[in-house]
């Protein structure tokens, strides 16, 4: 794969030495073709990453995928990049953890730095009821094969020694995985994009889907701003906007659009290595390479597709970060945005066939995503190249919404992340 | 949306009040299906523009009442209390190109 568009450190020597005028396009800029075995909506982190799989494990090259905007413009882009696998019930960690583990040699598979930094991550309990919620979830955790360790307030201390224990609701404990972290989240999208290109995906930016024409509730045209298009299978990955591209198809989803805002303050000398998160006070925050804090909290309680987010959450943001690290009191922050998240009732994602045949969902992502990209997009490929839905993927259809089998992940992604 | 009005005390800011989902879901007869039970408990129409959501004034009288906003853009652009009649949601092109202070960044919505 890549040729002479290798990646490699002679490479970035020979570029020095010719004024970097060799470089070439990461992945070119295709018009579409009339008909695609796979069309995949969406051109953030999980759409792309389906396309590569599809192409790379499955065989299936005559695939593209469709972005409206520039490729990891939704909420990849917007996220707050923080990657863990401990979630309570099996059938997320299973998930989430096949996930952590392609994270770990994503750089490698794609030859594309996407900075995977196992940094480890800290969920603070303030309450008796936090305590009781971390040591289930812990020893749920560790019960299924996954690393999780319970830590003292003077643990929790020596991990992060810039906090402050004795806060409004005192720290009481913490919840550390050590194989969680972060990575770069443009980066995962343009590695997957240029390694999915490379084995003949066709990427297509600026480019809409408009609506779809069914005929024996199948989708036989997929009609986009550079015209119609037909494809065997259509999976629509598109976060946000999941309602309005089922809405297409006459299908509503069990799940509801609200923006989520993030903020990045000045950058510091290196203070915090590893990434905090408190449900409670409801706050998280970590420390970019750059020197940044990255800071986020909780999503907007109404129905939204403007990325803003409401004013009166950013001091609700700013009150338990000042409580956690009173150094932060008088840091100036340099920007703050929104990403639009689709949340489901039991804050688990819908990976799911739907009512119409060749249609597809891989939405229900929710404020916590973006930890989950290579995981969803492999078992995704899958589903969409076989018969039957991934294993993996099966506990996540859409018929738990009837029967009731939840996968209830309310108290593991209760900070919003 | 910085403001948003209580059909009882007028013009409030957003902070006082509550949001509580879609308006008018109507609750299925008890010997429906467990598809229609799952479709009314947690299928929602989320569109993006015109919506009708319900909304109490959790900080101010207490009163429950609904309200018509654009999703797309935020623009309140009217209450209603229950007992009242539906009221018709306006055409998008009157709400762009109102004198509302956010119609400046309309565009960001996408
Ligand atoms: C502020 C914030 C912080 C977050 N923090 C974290 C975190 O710390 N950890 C974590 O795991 N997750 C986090 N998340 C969640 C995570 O970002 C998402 O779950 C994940 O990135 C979703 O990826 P995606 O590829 O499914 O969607 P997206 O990246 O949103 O991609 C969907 C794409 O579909 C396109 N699209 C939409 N409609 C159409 C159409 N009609 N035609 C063509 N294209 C269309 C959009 O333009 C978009 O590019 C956060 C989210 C936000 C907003
Ligand atoms: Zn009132």
């Amino acid at each position: 794969m890549f040729g002479n568009k290798r990646y490699s450190l002679g490479k970035l020597i020979r570029e020095s030495r010719d004024y970097h005028t060799g470089w070439q396009q990461a992945w070119p800029d295709p018009t579409p073709k009339k008909h695609y075995d796979v069309v995949i909506i969406g051109g953030g982190g999980h759409g792309l990453g389906t396309a590569y799989y599809l192409a790379k494990e499955h065989g299936i090259t005559n695939v593209a995928v469709i972005e409206k905007g520039w490729l990891g413009g939704g909420n990849t882009g917007r996220n707050t990049t923080i990657i863990r696998s401990n979630y309570l019930q099996p059938e997320s960690i299973a998930l989430y953890d096949h996930s952590v583990k392609l994270f770990e040699t994503l750089s490698e598979e794609l030859n594309y730095n996407i900075m995977f930094s196992s940094r480890s991550v800290l969920h603070l309990a303030h309450t008796m009821h936090d305590l009781h919620e971390v040591g289930r979830r812990g020893h749920s955790i560790w019960a299924n094969g996954v690393d999780s360790e319970l830590l003292s307030p003077a643990q929790v201390k020596a991990k992060v020694p810039t906090i402050n224990l004795n806060t409004r609701f005192p720290i009481m404990g913490g919840l550390l995985q050590r194989r969680a972290g972060n990575a770069r989240h443009d980066a995962v999208a343009w590695g997957y994009a240029r390694a999915a290109a490379e084995l003949g995906v066709d990427i297509i930016q600026q480019c809409a889907v408009t609506g779809f024409t069914v005929t024996n509730n199948k989708i036989s045209a997929i009609e986009t701003t550079k015209g119609n298009i037909s494809a065997g299978r259509v999976g629509a990955v598109v976060a946000g906007h999941a309602g309005v591209v089922a809405g297409m198809a006459g299908l509503r989803l069990p799940l509801e659009s609200f923006p989520l805002q993030a903020f990045v303050s000045e950058p510091l000398k290196p203070i915090l290595d590893c990434v905090v998160m408190s449900g409670t006070v409801h706050v998280y925050a970590s420390q970019s390479d750059k020197g940044e804090l990255v800071i986020g909290a909780g999503s907007d309680h109404y129905v939204s597709y403007a990325q803003r987010g409401s004013f009166n959450l950013v001091e609700e943001i700013v009150h338990p970060m000042v409580e956690l690290f009173p150094f932060v009191s008088r840091l100036r922050m340099l920007r703050q945005w929104a990403g639009i998240v689709d949340v489901t009732i039991d804050r688990s994602p819908i990976l799911s066939k739907t009512p119409v045949d060749n249609f597809y969902v891989n939405c229900g992502w929710g404020t916590g995503g973006f930890k989950a990209t290579p995981g969803s997009a492999n078992v995704f490929a899958a589903s969409l190249a076989g018969d039957d839905m991934h294993p993996f993927a099966k506990p996540f259809s859409l018929e738990r919404f009837a029967t009731g089998a939840y996968v209830d992940e309310g108290a593991a992604s209760g900070v919003a992340h | 949306m910085l403001h948003l009005t209580c059909p009882h005390c007028g013009d409030r800011e957003l902070s006082e009040f509550a949001c509580r989902g879609e308006a008018h879901v109507v609750r299925p007869q008890p010997d429906c299906t467990e598809e229609e039970w799952g479709e009314y408990l947690f299928y929602r129409d989320n569109p993006k523009g015109f919506l009708r959501e319900q909304w109490i004034h959790a900080a101010g009288c207490g009163a429950w009442f609904y309200a018509i906003r654009n999703s797309a853009t935020d623009i309140a652009v009217t209450s209603y209390l229950p007992t009242e009649p539906k009221p018709d949601f306006p055409d998008a092109t009157h709400v762009a190109s109102s004198s509302h202070p956010y119609t400046a960044t309309v565009s960001l919505g996408e």
